[in-house]
């Protein structure tokens, strides 16, 4: 399965940005309810697979009709994801990404992580990815 | 406090000095009579501005005893950012520390810069409180964590602070 060069990160609200244009990492946390049956916590993005999917994800809205990330988008580069699987202390195959399409969403996919690792890896990796954000890109709907 | 180090001028780095086999533990700056200091009535001295976004942040933390170590935490942090003052440090290029009441009950403390991430997490179960540095490529891809509970923090903050004036 192939990948683009980036993942494309939504910032639910204004609480995940810092003043200096940059993104708390708190953003990239993994959270325990979504963990699946296979092992993996899923952590939603959407790749960016053409020009578009920025826009794509900017638009994207709740089944209430709200804007579902009111504060924009982070793009994250793939190789830099890779870098962070690759590193001494982070054990393999704790670390993942996947594509997983949906009926409204042929973009979207997740990062994954394994569900026995301890929380404070989990923040350190979380704090890696929020270092790797490579662009913020706000938003401009109400 | 500033009697325990020695700075090496070059590199910036302060160091213990030989004769101290720990720091002493840090202490607000106001004493209670007995008992623990109680940091919901501390007012930050003079000085404290890269900590003060934090901790008005703290704040707005729900769960008590979380806020409190998160302020302790931030105490301490003031104490080793006083001493480099004390040593007349410009310290003023360097962004000031955030804090981030998480959904998941804890509190998130980090600095953030270009290249790197400092980052404390105070849990709800104080067992599963925590630090890490985190690094980009050009510094090395450092990716350090630890726990912080029974451990003595001004050491840990003073390397890591020595990392951030090093690399800021």
């Amino acid at each position: 399965m192939s990948f683009p060069d980036n993942c494309i990160k939504g910032i639910p609200n204004s609480q995940y940005l810092v003043a200096d244009g940059s993104v708390a990492s708190h953003l990239f946390y993994f959270k325990r309810e979504h963990t699946r049956n296979d092992g993996w916590i899923e952590q939603s993005i959407n790749w960016e697979d053409n020009s578009s999917v920025a826009r794509f994800t900017l638009d994207q809205r709740k089944e209430n009709g709200e804007i579902q990330f009111k504060a924009g988008v982070a793009v994250v580069p793939r190789d830099e994801i890779d870098r962070i699987r690759r590193r001494p202390t982070i054990t393999s195959n704790i670390l993942s990404y996947e594509r997983q399409h949906s009926t409204n969403n042929p973009y979207h996919g997740n990062i994954l992580l394994q569900e026995d690792v301890p929380n404070l890896t989990m923040k350190k990796i979380a704090a890696g990815l929020a270092l790797a954000v490579s662009n913020i890109i706000p938003q401009s709907q109400e | 406090m500033t009697d325990n180090y020695c700075q090496e001028t070059d590199s910036k780095i302060i160091y213990i000095l030989p004769r101290e086999s720990a720091f002493p533990p840090a202490e607000p700056p106001n004493k209670t009579v007995s008992g623990r200091p109680e940091t919901r009535f501390l007012s930050l001295r003079e000085g404290s501005s890269l900590i003060r976004l934090a901790w008005d942040n703290i704040h707005q933390t729900g769960e008590e005893e979380v806020a409190k170590s998160a302020r302790e935490l931030l105490l301490i942090i003031q104490e080793t950012i006083s001493d480099f003052q004390g040593f007349g440090f410009d310290l003023g290029h360097l962004p000031p520390l955030q804090a981030f009441n998480v959904d998941d009950g804890s509190v998130l403390i980090e600095w953030i810069f270009s290249n790197f991430r400092i980052g404390f997490n105070i849990e709800p179960n104080p067992e599963d409180s925590g630090w890490y540095l985190v690094s980009s490529k050009n510094l090395g891809e450092v990716s350090a964590s630890g726990y912080i509970s029974n451990i003595n923090i001004s050491p840990l903050f003073l390397w890591l602070f020595n990392f951030a004036l090093s690399n800021s």
